[in-house]
């Protein structure tokens, strides 16, 4: 919960949702709710609300403008960010990291989606998934320009809609998905915004004093102005 | 050079199809920068491995990953018909987020332009009672929970069993989600 709030603010987004359901689950939800309210009550900049699971579920599709962060336990988050991916047009589409925030120990980035035996050999599987959790891990590895690139290069190819595979209606193939995003990304004039350099993210191992202290430290703010100094990118 | 060490693990079925292409576009994002180097390692663990040797990875495979000191793990999907999904899961996803202390999984959702509505023109094609899969759904499961309230309301310590529930309750949800949605970027 204190991540969701923390992921918030560095990400300047306004509120987090809580997703319960401590009218039915008695005990294990009274308590999430009590956590939940003694965690937001050290975030006064973040908003923060709580909706029950099922009228969650129903808003995810009728007004998921309205959400920004959501935090949910195992369970209701599995199904949520099903629900999620299905909303957004496919699940070939929806990334996830799994963070060991205090960076410890690696973090691990990997699709939502299962390994479709069905369409195993056949190289039409939507590869984006994969890319976009690896814009996610160059976001996690302190290269949030990269990752923001990565991003937008899969953006471009989904919205000019030329090349697609079968779960996006189209009959691309899982290699022609990843060179497009490919050729996106080396556009010629694709520059990286320079703000972006300023909002990098903790690298693995960086990550330990922003957590525990819930400010940078003198010293992980030297790393950062030494990472920002590196040498411009094209 | 900025220099990344990564742990690959294509996993079943899809798997090694679509992590070809997310590592082919990590390549790319190196060659863009031009001071960046990624290493990777390709590790066979998943379902083939546990059908040749009865488990889905290495019994020392946490200390494995750990003494090469990867700064991330990339990994493809993890399932097959031929194994229950509680060993694929039991046997190589979960240890690694239990054993790396992964406590957060972070999962963005984003409505992207160019993509329909699954649902869109759904009603025209079929009828509107067939659209929708009929859902059961069981009424007295929760009450479960409400008996185990009352058995503990008869043994009178409802109160002091609070904390026993909060410790196994933080157990039970090792891992939470986020998902930003919708407008902003």
């Amino acid at each position: 919960m204190r991540y969701a709030f923390e992921y918030a603010r560095r990400h300047g987004r306004k509120k987090v949702t809580s997703a319960t359901k401590s009218n039915a689950i008695n005990y294990s939800m009274v308590f999430w709710d009590d956590v939940f309210r003694e965690v937001s009550a050290k975030y006064q900049d973040v908003q923060h609300e709580q909706q029950l699971i099922d009228s969650l579920c129903a808003r995810f599709v009728t007004a998921p403008e309205s959400l920004d962060v959501v935090v949910a336990s195992n369970l209701f988050g599995d199904i949520l960010t099903d629900l999620g991916a299905a909303i957004a047009g496919s699940m070939g589409l929806a990334p996830s990291a799994n963070l060991n925030p205090e960076g410890r120990y690696p973090s691990m980035f990997q699709a939502i989606h299962g390994s479709a035996p069905d369409l195993t050999g056949k190289g039409i599987a939507n590869p984006i998934a994969t890319i976009w959790s690896v814009s996610m891990m160059l976001d996690h590895l302190g290269e949030a320009e990269l990752g923001k690139a990565l991003l937008k290069a899969i953006e471009s190819v989904i919205a000019e809609g030329k090349v697609r595979t079968p779960d996006l209606g189209g009959e691309s193939t899982t290699r022609q998905m990843g060179q497009a995003v490919i050729a996106a990304l080396r556009k010629p004039g694709k520059r990286l915004n320079p703000l972006l350099v300023r909002a990098r993210k903790p690298s693995h191992g960086q990550c330990r004093n922003l957590i525990a202290n819930g400010k940078p430290t003198a010293s992980s703010t030297a790393r950062y102005s030494a990472s920002m100094t590196a040498p411009s990118r094209q | 050079m900025r220099h990344y060490n990564l742990a690959v693990m294509p996993g079943d079925g899809i798997g090694p199809e679509v992590i070809t292409e997310g590592v082919a576009a990590l390549q790319a994002v190196a060659e863009l920068d031009g001071g960046l180097k990624f290493e990777t390692q390709d590790y066979d663990w998943g379902s083939e491995r546990y059908l040749r040797h009865g488990a889905m990875m290495p019994e020392d495979g946490l200390k494995v990953l750990e003494a090469r000191d990867y700064n991330a793990i990339l990994v493809g999907p993890v399932g097959d018909p031929r194994v229950a999904d509680h060993i694929t899961l039991w046997g190589m996803l979960l240890p690694i987020r239990q054993g790396f202390d992964q406590y957060i999984n972070l999962r963005p959702v984003r409505l992207l332009e160019g993509v329909a509505s699954p649902l869109a023109g759904k009603a025209l094609r079929t009828s509107t009672s067939s659209a929708f899969a009929r859902t059961a759904k069981a009424n007295t499961a929760e009450l479960a929970a409400g008996f185990t309230r009352e058995r503990h309301r008869s043994r009178r310590c409802s109160r002091r069993c609070l904390p026993t529930m909060a410790r196994s309750a933080s157990c039970a949800m090792p891992s939470s989600m986020l998902a930003g949605t919708g407008a902003r970027k």
